[in-house]
């Protein structure tokens, strides 16, 4: 009878005579909350309230969603993929600053001097910090942490055909505002354990199997901003994300052959160590080190043991 | 006179052992200056500029592209992907003296890394008759499973 459900009704309901309780056959439900525009569910009902998890993530969340420049962000459509490998290696990729300049060279290649300026940023003044409950953020370019500020930077070279457009129809600080939002934000912030929200989309990442991941990259927009800001952010999306894209095969051939390394034998060493060395402590009990720093993903692998040894509450 | 469906089928037939054997420059060449090639996402789309796709490249990211699969420098690229592409089932939807519009479906078979993956398609083409003979102004690759999860495809459908 189970199956019936999916066609929204039991059939010839009289045929149990009074011994079908529908009431105690529902569906299963999820815990679910919300926060700031971001769904999360959980089988687990007794689990900590969604504020707590996040805890020290969540002004981070809201730094994000500065990319709507002032209107509400929503999603523009998503690229989906599947890599054969473990989804472990895709959760370290959004904390690791260090390949950009080596998986990427041909992404690189495509875009200006100005825009490689930016992007090199392994070892600029960023930094990754670990957040608590397995989250982390990587910050790669600390000019654009924060969206609403530096408004009087100049504007990139790459959107100023954008902004001469967007002049004709707002005043030259929404201009501003909307240009930076286009370029995204200057982080990755890694959420234990599958969603990042990451520099200007939203990764979400789903394991099939020990060896096959399920990987969307959600595009994001301005809700009700100017088309063709929106339409200049899907041009960016295209260009790295996807199967299509200059980035995303790259770093999908490397997780392929990091899986394909793994087998090499139990015993061979993975190191996490990188920037160990200079780790220090905020005052807020923060972890953090450099940008290239594999601070985030010890923070992801400590709350995966806990996860994985049942050490609830830990 | 009209273009016929042969002059038509030589030109896409030509793109596809081209981009088949890695002649990438001259795959350039086959394009109109405002041609685009795209690979959509959504099976029901024609404003490709306003949705996300896959591809959607103009002259400069065609070159980019191009660039980039033999740039040596993409790791998903060197060693290229081998593919071995089948064009058939051809049908003229429009033609004129200056321009005209065809479909057909596209089989290919891609190998990489010891993996076999297959690719079916609908190609839409928009092919324009230009001073140096007939260009593609258009070409809109609908692949079967474009809503599914792909793997990564470092060559050009
Ligand atoms: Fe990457």
């Amino acid at each position: 009878m189970v199956w019936m459900v999916l066609f929204g009704g039991v059939p010839h309901q009289e045929g149990y005579t009074g011994q079908l309780d529908k009431s105690k056959l529902p569906l299963i439900s999820l815990k679910v909350e919300e926060y700031n525009g971001l769904i999360f569910a959980s089988f687990d009902k007794d689990i900590m309230s969604l504020d707590e998890w996040l805890g020290r993530a969540k002004p981070w969340i809201d730094l994000f969603m500065k990319q709507g420049a002032g209107w509400p962000v929503k999603t523009m459509g998503e690229h989906k993929f599947t890599f054969p490998g473990n989804w472990k290696i895709q959760l370290e990729n959004t904390t690791d600053a260090y390949h950009f300049p080596i998986v990427h060279k041909s992404f690189l290649d495509s875009v200006d001097a100005e825009t490689q300026n930016t992007f090199d940023f392994v070892e600029g003044a960023g930094f990754v910090e670990d957040l608590g409950h397995g989250h982390s953020v990587m910050v790669m370019i600390p000019e654009l942490v924060d969206l609403d500020e530096g408004l009087d930077a100049p504007i990139p070279e790459r959107f100023a055909e954008l902004a001469a457009e967007l002049a004709k129809d707002y005043p030259d600080e929404q201009v501003r505002k909307i240009v930076r939002a286009v370029g995204g934000s200057g982080f990755n912030l890694n959420l234990f354990p599958n969603l990042a929200c990451s520099m200007a989309f939203f990764r979400v990442l789903r394991p099939l199997s020990v060896t096959e991941t399920e990987i969307r990259h959600i595009a994001i927009g301005m809700d009700g901003g100017p088309d063709i800001a929106n339409e200049v952010r899907l041009r960016l999306h295209e260009h790295f994300q996807g199967p299509m894209g200059f980035g995303t095969p790259d770093d999908a051939e490397a997780w392929d052959r990091v899986q394909r390394g793994s087998l090499a034998g139990k015993d061979i060493s993975i190191l996490l160590n990188r920037g160990l060395g200079h780790e220090a402590r905020r005052e807020d009990g923060n972890l953090f080190s450099d940008v290239s720093a594999e601070t985030g993903m010890r923070a992801a692998y400590r709350q995966w043991l806990i996860a994985m040894s049942e050490e609830a509450g830990a | 006179m009209s273009i016929t469906l042969q002059d038509a089928i030589s030109l896409i037939t030509l793109e596809a052992d081209m981009l088949d054997h890695g002649d990438f420059h001259d795959w350039l060449k086959l394009y109109t200056p405002e041609g685009r090639y795209v690979v959509p996402i959504d099976p029901d789309v024609e404003d490709f500029e306003k949705v996300l796709n896959y591809a959607y490249d103009d002259a400069e990211m065609r070159e980019k592209r191009v660039v980039r699969l033999l740039s040596g420098r993409s790791i998903s690229a060197a060693p290229p992907a081998r593919t071995v592409r089948l064009l058939s089932r051809y049908r003229m939807l429009e033609s004129s003296d200056t321009h005209c519009t065809l479909r057909c479906a596209q089989m290919l078979q891609e190998l990489r890394q010891g993996r076999v993956h297959d690719y079916a398609a609908n190609l839409n083409y928009r092919l324009e008759m230009t001073e140096d003979g007939l260009k593609i102004a258009l070409k809109v690759v609908r692949l079967l499973i474009s809503t599914e999860a792909l793997t990564a495809v470092s060559y050009i459908l």
